[in-house]
């Protein structure tokens, strides 16, 4: 197993550098750059103006010059600075992730523990009412896109019952407060969370029934076993093995920020910084960013894999 | 036991109702990204231009000038000279006293070539801004302090409107904290996150993409203003702007771009206690034409473009009956005159025109936009199939402003759709036609240029007016750009802040990329 894990990261180095290149060059394919992003077609711009922000950004080399350079500050531990704001971009994002983490992460959870439970009252009540309402509602939670769901929560608890706010992650110029901030949250989250427990919901259910009618599960229930047991001590932790994939899957999305939700609720975090930095053109946050996406990326593929092994003793990594 | 719960849940919710603004806080909307950018390079945060920072004298709402840390002046040689009287006894924010030198430091900034101002052209008359530029010079010659509260500028020529149309955007700046550090790191400088001015409020904190806070200034020369606090709360979605002013979370909505559609300005103004002003943007909208490609460069192509789209129909119903055609590039009626082609729907005309010049109906061409709001989308598609119907084929591509500036660049475009602010005065559209700019998109007329240097010498509306006239007729006839309609933006405002609406709607046009003086130290918060 460590020899596989070693193999596994040594291999991802070069994938990185890899991703980083192309991710390089595509950000280069971009029509204009982060001075021309700076213009407003309406107002009016004198060129030399444009000229001597180019060079101060760096931006009059050539590319492979510009790329090598960004290495070479890489590989000192350094991603650069930001072209918009000077700040250093470890700087900001470290600053905006807490925000993303915060929101996705008590998503993902949520999803999580009511998309499980939920399936599991689906698949142990197959065909009867609850099963095919939960369905149902599952299949309109995956099916509504995000932002319409997003909007149509602000239009119903932020604007008609004032119940909730509708934007931002506290109310701006008071001392934070828990709730306060709970308060904000609850509206992005609940944006996110309906589409991810609906998945959640299918896959248990899925996985469960398959698991339901196997052989051993019917010896557990000749052991005499009550049925919570079989259920859940024998029959959730089998069919729980594609879930820990899915789950692995989504764990970059987490890092990647909702950005749709982010921008409708102005939800500081790493979407909106993304989008952010995509419109200004500004390279060293948008390959920041990118760096960071992949390194997740790779990193939970490898604990996914490494968790997969675990949970199930069929598979074997030599 | 768990309806119990459920049931003190439900209950409870009602206490996650937040506070908006209160009765000492007003709370604007802005746009996210706007907010610590710095106001050499802004195109969008002039704002704090005018609450936090403050230019010697400004342009109110009225459209005259309002004296702030210059108390007088005087215009001598024809308006070559200006010497300035500063305020005295006036403190930025961190106690430190504004002096000439604050004045001096502040021109020679915005001239400075390795500071790069986009907004240098603001300075480009005063004399010496060529040699310094090229580097010859290290300072701006014409700009001197006479002691610490007079200065003196001197222009390379007399331009009686060069106090209202080019020093109102300049922007005192504290030579105390940006003096010793090198111009090409003031664009980055934690000043912008953080600053120190002279206006009627303080800076207190900023949190990134949620809001800025400042206090009043308590020793502002002007009075107190009688409201505590001032929040600027940023949005990236109009969605969520507007209803963020709905449930009264932000008094007022941004100006710097269009949050509220058209088609909800009556839903909105109807809700009591939000009242909706639709404002003239001071600009036309306009199709630009590669006049560099031989097909777009034959008058008769463009006026047959001209007369192909119902520019009146699409008012009335695109526009639900907000805005004005345009038929030439000025939006100021003194700059109008009469007489001018209309250029009556006329698609048979189009047509014979479009024959006569040997158009290739095979063509297909891209009408490039950057404007993302439904009004916008659904105007151009009437456009397109205006032009369709006359055998024009074009394709509509929403693209971002650099891209559209790259392609500009290049020269590989053909049309695209955009609009040029000009509200304060039509001499700000001479960018529009001048030799040489991307903004003209290829255009160059020897005898435009000429008027518009005309223009600015004279003070006195009436003796301008036959020069702007001069262009505007030629604008009408040539069309450098298609003149389509005047652009309008609604705002919206909470009545609960007296103060916002009342000067916006007597103010009618927005004054894009400068500070205004709209007198914010006397708003103030019902109760």
């Amino acid at each position: 197993m460590i020899t596989y894990i070693a193999r596994r990261i040594l291999i991802s180095i070069p994938v990185l550098l890899a991703i980083t290149f192309v991710l390089f060059l595509l950000s280069e394919l971009m029509p204009g750059d982060a001075v021309v992003a700076m213009m407003s077609p309406e107002a009016p711009v004198s060129r030399a103006a444009l000229e001597t922000l180019r060079s101060q950004l760096g931006l009059d080399q050539p590319w492979p010059v510009r790329y090598a350079r960004w290495l070479w500050q890489l590989l000192h531990g350094h991603l650069g600075y930001s072209f918009i704001t000077f700040e250093p971009v470890t700087r900001v994002i470290a600053s905006r992730i807490p925000a993303t983490l915060e929101l996705m992460g008590i998503s993902m959870l949520l999803s999580l523990i009511l998309g499980v439970i939920l399936g599991t009252i689906s698949a142990v009540k197959q065909y009867s009412l609850t099963d095919f309402v939960l369905t149902v509602l599952g299949f309109a939670g995956q099916s509504i896109p995000v932002f319409f769901l997003g909007l149509a929560l602000i239009y119903l608890f932020g604007l008609r019952l004032r119940w909730f706010p509708v934007s931002g992650s506290h109310t701006p110029g008071v001392p934070p407060s828990a709730i306060d901030h709970l308060s904000h949250l609850f509206l992005p989250l609940l944006s996110l969370s309906i589409m991810r427990i609906a998945v959640f919901m299918r896959h248990t259910r899925s996985s469960l029934l398959e698991v339901l009618h196997s052989d051993f599960l019917s010896v557990a229930r000749a052991k005499g076993l009550s049925e919570r047991a079989v259920i859940i001590k024998h029959g959730l932790r089998n069919a729980l093995i594609p879930i820990i994939t899915i789950v692995g899957l989504n764990i970059p999305v987490i890092f990647a920020g909702a950005v749709i939700i982010e921008s409708i609720f102005q939800w500081p975090g790493i979407g909106l910084l993304y989008v952010k930095a995509v419109q200004q053109r500004d390279h060293p946050m948008i390959m920041g960013l990118a760096l960071m996406s992949a390194v997740v990326v790779q990193a939970s593929n490898l604990v996914t894999d490494i968790a997969y092994a675990y949970a199930d003793p069929r598979i074997r990594y030599d | 036991m768990r309806k119990a719960f459920l049931a003190a849940l439900i209950l409870v919710m009602p206490v996650f109702a937040f506070g908006a603004g209160d009765s000492e806080t007003y709370v604007e909307g802005w746009l996210s990204g706007c907010g610590t950018e710095g106001s050499l390079w802004t195109t969008c945060t002039h704002r704090l231009d005018a609450t936090v920072n403050q230019p010697l004298v400004a342009i109110t709402w009225q459209g005259g000038l309002q004296p702030l840390l210059a108390e007088s002046w005087e215009m001598l040689e024809g308006g070559k000279v200006w010497i300035f009287h500063l305020r005295q006894e006036v403190k930025w924010h961190d106690g430190v006293p504004f002096t000439a030198k604050d004045v001096v430091f502040s021109f020679n900034a915005y001239a400075n070539p390795r500071a790069g101002s986009r907004w240098t052209s603001k300075v480009a008359d005063i004399l010496g801004y060529d040699e310094f530029q090229a580097g010859e010079a290290d300072h701006l010659v014409g700009v001197e302090a006479l002691d610490d509260y007079t200065v003196r500028i001197e222009l390379k020529e007399p331009m009686p409107l060069w106090i209202k149309v080019k020093q109102t955007y300049v922007v005192m700046l504290p030579e105390h904290i940006l003096g010793n550090v090198p111009p090409e790191q003031w664009r980055g400088h934690s000043y912008w996150a953080h600053r120190v001015g002279t206006g009627p409020f303080k800076w207190v904190e900023y949190v990134p993409d949620q809001y800025i806070k400042l206090e009043r200034n308590e020793d502002y020369f002007l009075g107190a203003p009688k409201i505590k606090y001032l929040i600027y709360r940023f949005y990236t979605d109009a969605a969520s702007a507007v209803a963020a002013l709905e449930n009264g979370e932000i008094d007022t909505t941004a100006y710097e771009t269009t949050l509220i559609g058209l088609d909800e300005v009556e839903r909105l103004d109807s809700i009591p206690g939000i009242d909706i002003v639709v404002m003239s943007k001071g600009m036309p909208n306009f199709l630009r034409l590669n006049l560099k490609k031989s097909e777009w460069a034959d008058v008769r192509v463009r006026q047959a473009i001209r007369y192909a789209i119902d520019v009146d129909t699409i008012v009335d119903t695109v526009f639900a009956g907000y805005g004005k055609p345009a038929y030439t590039v000025f939006p100021q009626e003194w700059a109008i005159p009469d007489g001018l082609n209309k250029y009556e729907y006329n698609p048979d005309k189009a047509r014979a025109l479009l024959e006569e010049a040997g158009y290739d109906f095979n063509r297909k061409i891209e009408l490039l936009f950057h404007y993302k709001d439904a009004v916008t989308r659904r105007a151009l598609l009437a456009v397109q199939q205006y032009l369709a119907q006359v055998g024009i084929n074009v394709e509509l591509r929403l693209t971002d402003a650099a891209t559209l500036h790259a392609l500009q660049e290049t020269g590989n475009w053909d049309m695209g759709y955009f609009g040029f602010g000009m509200g304060v005065d039509p001499a700000l559209a001479e960018q529009l036609l001048k030799c040489g700019t991307i903004e003209s998109g290829g255009y160059c007329n020897p005898a435009v240029e000429a008027l518009f240097a005309k223009g600015v010498q004279y003070t006195e509306r009436d003796e301008r007016v036959p020069y702007y006239h001069a262009i505007a007729r030629i604008a009408n006839q040539e069309l450098p750009q298609i003149w389509l309609w005047y652009a309008v933006r609604p705002l919206g405002f909470n009545r609960r802040v007296v103060g916002p609406y009342e000067h916006w709607a007597e103010q009618k046009i927005i004054y894009f990329n400068m500070p205004v003086y709209q007198e914010i130290e006397k708003w103030y918060i019902k109760d």
